[in-house]
């Protein structure tokens, strides 16, 4: 416990350790979340997109088929 | 069991967690930072800097623990044929990888200020720099190849070969001379309530009671690890599903993408 808010910010003088140690660790796990979110919406956009490429690719194929 | 080999079946569970978990993972952490950083003592031998230990241990954990869910993965993954494994292995190797990193770094910077250097080379220190290279090794020859598919197999095998580090890492700290603390938690298995005592973790008239209870921690330090242990862990399986969401649309587009290159 602590006497007050700079004395939680001193860390009984080992601040500059303890506050890069937790900035490092948190910095570092945001990073990881932000990366694998920002993974996957790039890749299901890639899919809706090659989806959607193909659906107009196959429509007038099929049609041109069936007026046969 | 077997319906959560099919991988899309394994997702929509999967998925239908992922709230669940992120509303157990904010209290847990928000927990753990609170008793960690404000609500904990000092160390009597360490004084403040024994607060990296709440997210050091936590994330030196969560690295081993990705590193045997990545071995599993790829054991599977080699023995049964079962794509899975190898996504699951993919996924879990990145997370691993950061955790191995960020137990390194808050390692080093808890050495310096209780043992005089960021860095020593002793058994403890370099088995779990080799678990870093392990992650990285694994992801160069997961991605090395320009047809993914061909690095699955070499990847594999060196997850699974390289899980005779993981013991290493556990015992490197009883086998060997080393700076390093005994285990925190389970200190007791190995070593008397004396050992454990002289960990430097807590104050000595509470050593002895607390090595007698099984741990080498006061309950007042007990709480804030354990909080980070579960917060970490759930955080863990977040990524996981998150990552492995990516992993399998990366497979479908790439089986799409070749479809449509034959048709």
């Amino acid at each position: 416990m602590f006497d007050s808010f700079g004395d939680f910010l001193a860390m009984g003088g080992y601040g500059p350790y303890i506050w890069a140690s937790y900035g490092l660790c948190f910095g570092g796990m945001v990073i990881l979340l932000i990366q694998s979110i920002l993974t996957w919406k790039k890749r299901r956009s890639e899919l809706e997109q090659l989806e959607a490429s193909r659906a107009r690719q196959s429509t007038p194929a099929a049609r041109s088929k069936e007026t046969q | 069991m077997h319906r959560f080999a099919n991988p899309s079946q394994f997702m929509r569970v999967a998925e239908a967690m992922l709230p669940w978990m992120v509303a157990l993972c904010i209290p847990l952490m928000a927990a753990g930072l609170y008793f960690g950083l404000w609500a904990s003592p000092a160390d009597y031998q360490q004084s403040e800097t024994v607060r990296i230990m709440y997210i050091h241990v936590p994330s030196a954990f969560l690295a081993q623990g990705a590193y045997i869910v990545m071995a599993l993965g790829s054991a599977s993954f080699l023995i049964w044929k079962h794509p899975l494994g190898d996504l699951i292995a993919r996924a879990a190797a990145p997370i691993g990888c950061i955790f191995a990193l960020i137990c390194l770094v808050t390692g080093s910077l808890w050495g310096k200020p209780t043992w005089g250097t960021y860095w020593v080379w002793d058994a403890r220190l370099t088995s779990m720099l080799i678990l870093f290279f392990l992650f990285l090794g694994y992801l160069a020859l997961a991605n090395a190849f320009d047809d993914p598919a061909r690095g699955d197999k070499p990847a594999a095998i060196l997850a699974v070969v390289g899980i005779v580090n993981i013991p290493i890492i556990k015992f490197s700290v009883y086998f060997f001379n080393t700076l390093h603390q005994k285990s925190t938690l389970f200190g007791d298995l190995f070593s008397s309530g004396e050992e454990a005592g002289a960990s430097g973790l807590q104050q000595p008239d509470i050593a002895a009671a607390a090595a007698q209870q099984g741990s080498a921690l006061p309950p007042s330090m007990l709480l804030p690890l354990m909080l980070m242990l579960a917060a970490f862990s759930v955080f863990f399986l977040i990524l996981l599903v998150l990552r492995l969401r990516g992993e399998l649309a990366t497979v479908r587009l790439r089986a799409l993408r070749a479809g449509l290159r034959a048709g």
